[in-house]
């Protein structure tokens, strides 16, 4: 189980990199990185929704209320051009310490 | 037995009495919850315990509340509000007085702030200062805790200047009387540089730069 900080750390990139493939909602989203980390990423969902919350304060994403399939409300999320200007970022961010890292621990397995 | 219908009133209840989630926030969590609950209702032979499934997928009130509290902030209205009252008191106070004028001298006033100002400038630079004023107005959950330390350090330093600048003008102040001593009709700027330097040191350093700094704290706690 990967811990809760780095899980934290990597929420906004997540949510930011599934919304650019296409609107979601909450609960989706969740599933979505749980079906891509093989479960290895777990949050506890209502943790999401700050987050989701903050992104929108912040401009990167957009919501709107729609009905779900019973008929509930339900806040669907997009990415706006920000948000996508802002994915690119943390993407360079993400792989520049993850080469290094590698480096670092391929270089002290030799 | 309780319904679904009563288990989701008792459920939204909870959350609202934290005062941290938002009615729309609520609602929102509520189909988040309801979802897991239909999918947990494959799984589970009662209605019971397909409920409790749902509410553990989704997380405790307090775990829920938890998050919620460290993402609140306070809009740059309800804080110039705070200083909108306090201003508003005082000059409702001096308004009620013989002379309300009396309370501002100029002099006194352009010395305190000049050397409040001019030293944040040379010590932090004017982008780093204007950077911390933004900051503190209007937030931003994308600042480091580091890098909200440092701009907690100009208000820092902002407080410590407006208490000393207030003393120096009061000691400006006494200076200047005691040149003319001897003309005890003379003494009056130098009294007031004096008394009126103190006061807008004082207000500058726990009105404003104290709250200012204050908001950056509490947005630090938020987003750690």
């Amino acid at each position: 189980m990967t811990s809760k900080k780095l899980v934290a750390a990597s929420s906004e990139p997540l949510v930011l990199s599934i919304l650019s493939q296409g609107e979601s909602y909450g609960y989706a989203i969740i599933q979505r990185v749980r079906q891509i980390s093989e479960e290895t990423l777990q949050w506890t969902d209502g943790m999401l929704y700050p987050v989701l919350h903050r992104l929108e304060r912040n401009g990167l994403i957009v919501a709107q209320w729609g009905a779900g399939e019973s008929g509930r409300r339900r806040r669907y999320y997009r990415i706006t051009q920000d948000g996508s200007k802002a994915l690119v970022t943390e993407k360079r961010e993400w792989q520049k310490v993850n080469a290094t890292l590698n480096e670092l621990w391929g270089a002290s397995n030799a | 037995m309780h319904s679904l219908d009563q288990r989701i009133t008792a459920w939204r209840r909870a959350l609202a009495a934290s005062g941290t989630v938002q009615d729309w926030q609520i609602t929102e969590l509520e189909d988040h919850l309801l979802t897991a609950f239909d999918l947990a209702q494959e799984e589970f032979p009662s209605e019971a315990l397909a409920w409790e499934a749902a509410l553990e997928r989704t997380g405790s009130i307090s775990v829920i509340t938890e998050e919620f509290a460290k993402e609140q902030v306070m809009s740059p209205l309800s804080k110039l509000a705070g200083i909108g009252i306090t201003v508003g008191m005082l000059a409702f106070v001096i308004s009620t007085g013989p002379t309300p004028i009396v309370f501002l001298f100029m002099p006194a006033l352009l010395f305190v702030l000049a050397l409040v100002g001019g030293g944040l400038v040379a010590s932090f630079g004017p982008s780093k200062v204007l950077r911390a004023v933004n900051a503190s107005l209007r937030g931003s959950s994308r600042l480091e805790a580091a890098e909200v330390q440092t701009l907690c350090e100009v208000f820092d330093r902002g407080y410590r200047l407006a208490w000393m600048s207030g003393v120096v003008a009061c000691i400006a102040g006494v200076i200047q009387m005691l040149q003319v001593l001897s003309d005890p009709t003379q003494i009056g700027p130098g009294l007031a540089t004096c008394l009126h330097g103190l006061l807008y040191g004082a207000l500058l350093a726990e009105v404003v730069f104290a709250n200012a700094r204050q908001w950056l704290v509490v947005r630090a706690r938020a987003t750690s």
